[in-house]
């Protein structure tokens, strides 16, 4: 029950990329269940903006859509159909035209959208199409993690994203509030895990000092500079890492474990961020600066609950206005 | 796969498992918890491990994410929109210590078929020269020895098994290549494994698996679990190409 309708179209419905490259990849929620054979969660890194995205065009949840990291990236849709950018705000054009992100858009067949590239005002940014995109399903997600080779691999200028066409009547918009504002600064929240207690006489060297992200910064994770903590030299049998897992290895200095995370790891860790600063941390490009403050378990998922309600809240109001437009 | 080389058989139960005073349950993150089964690795230690998973899998799994076991330790990834690490670490605390009711077995044994040849083992006559073995007596060695699987993780599919026999344990090359290709069993230090795809690596190459390690069109899609015994057998050039094997792996 919705106001989009499916509309028909010639042969070949889908967004022909003209312009690309690696980080530009298809995306959902990622991959669960599969660590114990070694295979990573991935996902969209900034799971707010991606699922606004979606709600946006009244899709589900976890719906593929397209995380374009640093712009540079342009396609024809080849079928008309309903689409939402959110996230960081890079330059976004429809046939040179400025839009806006955070609204609903209908694409005719032919329209050819485009992403400058990344400014100072967020890394990643994603391209949501109702129905989602429609790429094979691999181990039950439709996530690319390029170093596992099996799941999608990286698009080709002259490749089709496929989804199905559609046509929406009305506007529909989310208020300033939701929309992803970078800040080149940030507290990120961490909560100490396991080895937290053999490296406790550095914990107040690394929260007192300010990070600085780093150049080698990817889904896999982002390696921060700073002044180099003096590790004591530890032994450890590798164990499971999760995302948001804070590596001290010998050099001291902090690796910080995102979606594409190895699943395993031998090295000692402080602990693993909440996931809003892990969301930062995929939004942060190389220069911007954060400082860990140290928050308590049962604080981390009472926020985390918090945050949670009231993100469901407003998918559920852009999912109840995109019904009022039915015709 | 072929059925004879991947026959599961059930290995001796044992009753009892681990002596830790209490279960170490530590804080990993805002939804993730590290259950620490012991302190060093032992079979005792993957048992229990394997036992561990297998009762949270039971009782907890609507609540759980991820869980991932490792030669020591559980990772375990909840839901926090679920359940907290209190309410989990309590439910868990009740299981211990860890008693395996009869009947329930620890692990498979499984057969991996390996050839060992120059064709698609770089490595196999320079180690068995390097320990003064002839090239028999090496994958004699190699061969002979049950593997426990200690750990999944690397890459999606690589086990890491041991331990190899002091007799033919190698340290890594000293510069890894930068194509393995898929199907190598290679060692390094104490631990022996398959590599599932092709792929960089730095392990000492001196056979060759044609079973897929890692195959998406199977259920499950690694035939390996953390805990689970694995036996290489032998086999000669027709049984590697009749069961697949690529002996053109190492020609560019």
């Amino acid at each position: 029950m919705s106001e989009f309708r499916s509309a028909d179209s010639a042969q070949q419905r889908g967004f022909l990329i003209q312009q690309t490259h690696a980080l530009v990849q298809v995306q959902d929620a990622g991959r669960r269940g599969f660590a114990k054979v070694g295979v990573t969660e991935g996902g969209w890194l900034d799971a707010t903006s991606a699922r606004l995205a979606n709600a946006l065009v009244d899709n589900p949840a976890e719906a593929a859509l397209l995380e374009i990291a640093l712009g540079g990236f342009s396609a024809q849709a080849q079928a008309e159909c309903v689409v939402a950018l959110t996230g960081a705000n890079l330059p976004f054009t429809i046939n040179g035209i400025a839009q806006s992100r955070y609204q609903r858009i209908q694409l005719l067949a032919g329209d050819v959208i485009h992403i400058g590239y990344a400014n100072r005002q967020g890394a990643r940014c994603y391209l949501a199409v109702h129905g989602g995109l429609q790429t094979p399903e691999v181990l039950g997600s439709r996530s690319t993690v390029l170093r596992e080779q099996f799941s999608g691999g990286p698009l080709a200028v002259g490749q089709l994203l496929p989804y199905q066409a559609s046509r929406v009547y009305g506007d529909l918009s989310l208020p300033y509030a939701w929309h992803y504002k970078h800040r080149r600064f940030r507290r990120l929240a961490l909560v100490l895990g396991a080895q937290a207690e053999l490296l406790s006489p550095l914990l107040a060297s690394f929260s007192a000092q300010i990070y600085r992200v780093g150049p080698a910064a990817d889904r896999m994770g982002v390696r921060l500079q700073g002044r180099a903590l003096a590790m004591p030299s530890l032994n450890l049998i590798s164990e499971g890492l999760c995302v948001g897992s804070v590596q001290l290895p010998p050099d001291g200095l902090p690796i910080v474990m995102l979606r594409d995370h190895q699943t395993m790891g031998g090295y000692p860790k402080l602990g693993a961020l909440c996931r809003e600063s892990q969301a930062w941390l995929g939004q942060a490009l190389p220069g911007d600066f954060c400082q860990f403050e140290l928050i308590d378990a049962a604080i981390a998922i009472s926020k985390g609950r918090a945050f949670e309600a009231k993100l469901s809240a407003i998918e559920q109001q852009l999912r109840q206005q995109a019904g009022a437009w039915r015709v | 796969m072929s059925k004879e080389h991947t026959m599961a058989t059930t290995l001796p139960q044992s009753t009892e498992l681990l002596s830790l005073p209490h279960p170490q349950l530590v804080v990993q993150g805002e939804q993730a918890l590290m259950w620490y089964l012991a302190a060093s690795p032992s079979p005792q230690a993957l048992s229990a491990v394997q036992f561990a998973c297998t009762l949270l899998q039971q009782h907890c799994a609507d609540d759980l994410v991820e869980l991932v076991p490792a030669a020591t330790s559980v990772l375990i990834v909840f839901d926090l929109l679920k359940t907290d690490h209190v309410t989990l670490a309590e439910r868990i605390q009740q299981w211990w210590p860890l008693q395996l009711s009869h009947g329930q077995s620890l692990g498979q044994l499984v057969e991996l078929p390996c050839y060992y040849a120059a064709e698609v083992a770089p490595d196999l006559a320079r180690l068995a020269s390097l320990h003064q073995l002839s090239i028999a007596e090496f994958i004699q060695c190699h061969s002979s020895t049950r593997y426990q699987v200690n750990a999944i993780g690397f890459a999606p599919g690589f086990a890491y098994l041991g331990d190899v026999p002091t007799t033919i344990a190698t340290p890594r090359l000293a510069t890894p290549r930068a194509r393995v290709p898929k199907g190598s069993v290679g060692i390094a230090g104490v631990q022996t494994a398959v590599y599932p795809a092709t792929s960089p690596g730095g392990w000492n190459i001196i056979g060759n698996c044609p079973i897929p390690l890692f195959d998406l069109s199977k259920q499950p899609v690694m035939p390996l679990s953390v805990g689970d015994t694995v036996q290489f057998v032998v086999i000669d050039r027709a049984e590697f190409l009749r069961l697949g094997g690529d002996i053109t792996g190492w020609q560019l």
